[in-house]
């Protein structure tokens, strides 16, 4: 046993003790939070411009209220035949004691149709190795980061985008044959296209792939529904707005819109449609104008899910299909998407996959002449011997 | 969706093979098969078929609900049939280099995603015609009595008007080869009664 269980678990009690109080001190918070959010249901369009005024100098993410009361909540619609789509995404981040540098990036996808006969269903996974040397770097061009060096590739960025093209690649001819939902995990946009950790030409690339692949969802019309599923979300967009609506207000205000939603909305039922904004400069959103982030709470169960989506898919038929199925997905599988767990399942690459992917690179590079840089530290941590 | 099971582990002695996916109808208990890639063509018999999760931490849960038919829960949860494998154990009892098949085993393993059909009736019969095959299947470690007596059964029509001579040919062969062994060959012989 490594961790000194006699040295925490005395100050358990306490500190459970403590945590009760800030419950308590919460739900005044709470009460406060609802107060206003009520107050802006009178008037949204008012509300809003007061938001306007309160964004500027603000870094912090608003939610601004859309056609539906910021108070309203709503029932599932009845589910009617549906295929549902969805890609998630791991990646081999580059090892800096292998023979060569590079990542890979695995995103795998799901195809399944709810009585869709005419769609097969399919379950798969699409692998890519970067960095793509054929194109000529960049270094140090821009305050970006540097595209020589693995730092600057963007794992991350590049595998969140991958995920959004695999995704509308497996969408797209599947939504010719019915209704569809196409599920993603995660935010909807890509955050670390602002990373200044990424070189700047990478994430333009890759600003343009996730605003192509986008485009190419909404173009297949309102028979598609989309949306971005994030499980036990912390983000506080409509508790920042509510503040900013009760300037004054000493009140200790929930620390995440989830807190607010739990009392708000009933099993299966989602909150109203908001729209994500911010005055911050050179913010994400601001490179997508035309596929500007809307979201809503969804309950199930306990959870509070942020489910994101852009204007464009906020119609009643897609958003009342992305509803329905989101609560029957979750209800297969436990409080969460069948269809992104089961994409998670397909992305998965294991500790196996790593090791043997590992030999083979270098068993690729020896035959090249290149060897690993022998290094001690890693040495030690494949062996672990006493 | 190719339905033809490929070789996925493979012996001298026996071999498995896996359907991409499930299959509700595989080939059969004691169904002569061949593997024709490779230097030799493989000749076994199917000792066993197991379906079930491709991968073994996700095992299947029993769902649905009640009086739904099986169809009907793997319509109801597409997820579940794509992640679900169609395994086959097969036995090998003989090989054929060139155009003479003979009822031994194979010089080496059958090749790895070879594909694994259903062998001819001309195959079946040159296989099984003489009896030979049963010795190897009675010294296989995968095959029990309800395979060789599967194995029997399944040969006999291709020998159509002649089907009941080669099951007493088999018979005799086998207690030949289970003289010292009279309960098995009691057990083997009831399983070949129609």
């Amino acid at each position: 046993m490594t961790l000194r269980m006699d040295q925490v678990v005395g100050e358990l009690a306490g500190f459970i003790e403590r945590y009760r109080a800030q419950l308590a001190a919460m739900d005044l918070g709470l009460d406060a939070a609802e107060s206003a959010l009520r107050v802006w249901a009178l008037d949204p369009e008012a509300g809003n411009r007061q938001l306007e005024h309160a964004m500027v100098d603000s870094r912090d993410p608003y939610a601004v209220a859309r056609n539906e009361s910021p108070l309203g909540v709503f029932d599932p619609p009845e589910r009617g035949p549906v295929t549902v789509i969805a890609s998630d995404g791991s990646s081999i981040e580059p090892d800096r004691f292998a023979p060569v540098q590079c990542f890979v990036i695995n995103s795998g996808y799901v195809v399944l149709p709810y009585g869709v006969p005419a769609v097969e269903p399919r379950l798969g996974a699409q692998a890519v190795l970067g960095p793509d040397f054929t194109s000529s770097p960049d270094p140090g061009r821009d305050d970006g980061g540097d595209e020589t060096s693995a730092r600057g590739w963007g794992v991350n960025l590049r595998r969140d985008v991958h995920e959004l093209e695999v995704g509308a690649w497996a969408a797209l001819p599947a939504a010719e044959s019915g209704p569809a939902v196409l599920l993603y995990d995660g935010t909807l946009l890509p955050w670390d296209l602002d990373s200044p950790e990424v070189a700047i030409r990478i994430r333009a690339e890759l600003q343009e792939r996730t605003n192509r692949a986008l485009d190419d969802i909404r173009a297949a019309g309102t028979g598609i529904s989309l949306g971005a599923y994030v499980s036990g979300s912390r983000a506080r967009d409509v508790v920042t707005s509510l503040a900013a609506l009760s300037p004054g207000s000493a009140r200790r205000w929930p620390e995440a819109d989830s807190q607010l939603m739990y009392r708000l909305l009933a099993p299966n039922q989602r909150s109203a449609v908001f729209e994500a904004r911010s005055k911050r400069r050179d913010r994400i959103e601001e490179q997508f104008s035309s596929h500007q982030v809307c979201f809503f709470y969804l309950r199930v169960g306990d959870d509070i899910a942020r489910v994101e989506l852009p204007h464009w898919a906020t119609a009643p038929e897609p958003l009342g299909r992305l509803h329905a199925t989101l609560v029957d997905q979750c209800e297969r599988c436990g409080g969460y998407p069948r269809a992104l767990q089961e994409a998670h399942e397909q992305a998965v690459i294991s500790a196996g996959d790593r090791l043997q992917f590992s030999l083979l690179l270098e068993r690729a590079a020896a035959r090249q002449g290149l060897q690993p840089r022998a290094n001690s530290k890693q040495m030690s941590k494949r062996r672990r011997a006493l | 969706m190719n339905a033809t099971p490929r070789v996925v582990e493979a012996g001298l002695r026996d071999f498995q093979c896996a359907y991409e996916t499930y299959v509700e109808d595989p080939f059969r208990l004691g169904q002569l098969v061949a593997v024709r890639e490779g230097p030799a063509v493989t000749f076994g018999v199917v000792a066993d078929i197991q379906s079930g999760a491709e991968d073994p931490s996700r095992p299947l849960q029993s769902q649905g609900e009640p009086g739904q038919t099986a169809a009907e829960v793997m319509a109801e949860n597409p997820h579940i049939r794509p992640l679900l494998r169609t395994r086959l154990i097969v036995a090998c009892c003989g090989h054929a280099e060139g155009e003479t098949p003979r009822s031994a085993l194979p010089p080496m393993p059958p090749p790895l995603l070879a594909l694994v059909e259903p062998a001819t009736v001309a195959e079946t019969i040159r296989i099984t015609s003489d009896g030979a095959f049963l010795a190897l299947l009675v010294d296989s470690s995968v095959c029990d009595d309800a395979v060789i007596a599967a194995a029997i059964r399944n040969a006999a029509p291709a020998f159509a008007a002649g089907a009941y001579d080669f099951s007493v040919r088999a018979g005799k062969e086998l207690a030949r080869l289970l003289k010292a062994e009279p309960s098995r060959l009691t057990s083997i012989l009831r399983g070949v009664a129609p």
